[in-house]
């Protein structure tokens, strides 16, 4: 279990992968993508992890199948899903409802979060009736993906059978575009394994000893975490973009300069876009559109708004991590999102829309935002990074008494 | 001279690796 996006391994599994879909035709194109995935799979799984992986994929097939014939199986299948993936990421707070006999991380497989949301999102799409054929084989395939299987992008079930059946192009054809891709991959090898690894030497990492730290030095770390962070990610989105586009299946886009966001809500949108996308239309969406048919929150929107964007964002640390600092971290940005929109409303009560188009668009504004927009979110990483004992400390040092 | 510009970033990015990552990419130099 020793793969990396340098090594042989990888470049070789992209090459064959490109040649592979572009020459084979019919079964042997199909099966033999699935074999590049499983042999990419295997050098991050072991066999119990490879074994587990292919159960939750199919578990996740027979239940989309279940909820096209009857809607209402949907929400059985997610839940019974979720529970599944609760189980086999192995979350802390298991500890307080089963035994400890019963708690096992070795069903904690890598890339098991994306996976879950992209089975989730087949189930739902399945109940809606937006998916058309689900073969076994394509949906396979767009599981073990190699190039989304290990940490995104999330791409939709739609727009992947889409481009493996040849309905869409990844990219136009002709020596310009594949020399773009080419580039693209390069560039993402120097984000990842150049940028990232002189930033990191100064980022506070997880695992860090703070104790020995002064505490404008784990700050400042924080900062350099989040340029870390971008340069590691957006790195390996690049990568496998650019490989993507190569082998004609090309994920969705997940960064777009998330240091110039002017607003937290733009920050999502721009930081790891496919996931804030999934998360407005299987958690946001739906919990407000409850919300606003209840009763009780329906002639208070913008209560539901924020109380739909808290537990949105609660599902949404939870889903980083599985210790209790990853829920502070999705409150964390949770009350900013809330604070954000309070504020856009009352901005809107006393300037009036146009007011307040005019004031966004100055760049006097814009610079005051973005700064602000940039302090708040790469503070919030002190949440990714540290865990809560260590946050505890943090804090008792910060106040003094 | 758009295609030139982009085979010469081509160029510098794959330097650019190849001085930084020279021991991890021992497997390039290994197969030739």
């Amino acid at each position: 279990m020793t793969s990396s996006f340098l090594s042989a391994e990888f470049f070789l599994i992209a090459l064959s992968a490109a040649l592979w879909l572009r020459l084979a035709r019919g079964w042997a194109r199909r099966l033999g993508f699935t074999a590049l995935c499983l042999f990419f799979a295997s050098g991050f799984l072991d066999r119990t992890g490879l074994v587990s992986t292919l159960l939750f994929c199919t578990a996740g097939y027979g239940w989309a199948l279940a909820a096209r014939r009857h809607r209402s199986l949907a929400t059985i299948g997610v839940a019974v899903m979720t529970t599944a993936f609760v189980f086999m990421r192995g979350y802390s707070f298991l500890e307080l409802f089963v035994g400890e006999i019963l708690l096992t991380d070795a069903l904690a497989t890598a890339g098991l979060s994306f996976l879950f949301f992209k089975i989730l999102h087949v189930i739902i799409d399945s109940a809606a009736g937006t998916i058309g054929e689900l073969r076994f084989i394509n949906y396979l395939n767009y599981c073990l993906n190699f190039t989304t299987f290990l940490l995104g992008p999330i791409q939709r079930y739609q727009h992947f059978e889409a481009q493996w059946e040849g309905r869409e192009r990844a990219i136009e054809p002709g020596f310009e575009a594949h020399l773009d891709a080419g580039n693209r991959v390069l560039r993402g090898l120097v984000k990842k394994f150049i940028l990232a690894e002189v930033v990191a030497k100064w980022a506070l990492l997880p695992g860090a000893e703070i104790g020995s730290m002064a505490t404008s030095e784990i700050l400042l770390g924080t900062y350099v975490f989040y340029l870390y962070l971008y340069f590691d990610f957006s790195g390996y989105c690049d990568i496998v973009i650019g490989v993507g586009c190569l082998m004609g299946v090309r994920p969705p886009e997940n960064f777009r300069f998330p240091f110039l966001s002017p607003n937290v809500t733009q920050f999502w949108l721009r930081v790891h876009g496919s996931l804030t996308h999934w998360l407005t239309d299987y958690v946001f969406n739906p919990s407000f559109a409850a919300m606003l048919r209840s009763r009780w929150l329906g002639p208070l929107p913008l209560l539901a708004g924020s109380l739909a964007m808290m537990i949105t964002m609660l599902i949404c640390g939870l889903w980083h991590g599985t210790t209790s600092n990853f829920v502070l971290f999705g409150l964390v940005h949770g009350l900013y999102l809330v604070g954000f929109r309070v504020f856009e409303k009352l901005m809107t009560r006393s300037l009036g829309r146009r007011g307040l188009r005019s004031l966004r668009a100055h760049p006097a504004w814009i610079g005051l935002a973005t700064f602000i927009t940039f302090n708040l979110t790469a503070l919030a990483y002190l949440f990714f990074v540290l865990d809560t004992e260590q946050l505890g400390h943090l804090l008792e040092r910060m106040i003094p008494g | 001279m758009k295609i030139a510009f982009k085979l010469g970033w081509m160029f510098f990015l794959t330097a650019l690796l190849v001085t930084f990552w020279r021991s991890e990419l021992d497997f390039v130099y290994r197969a030739f």
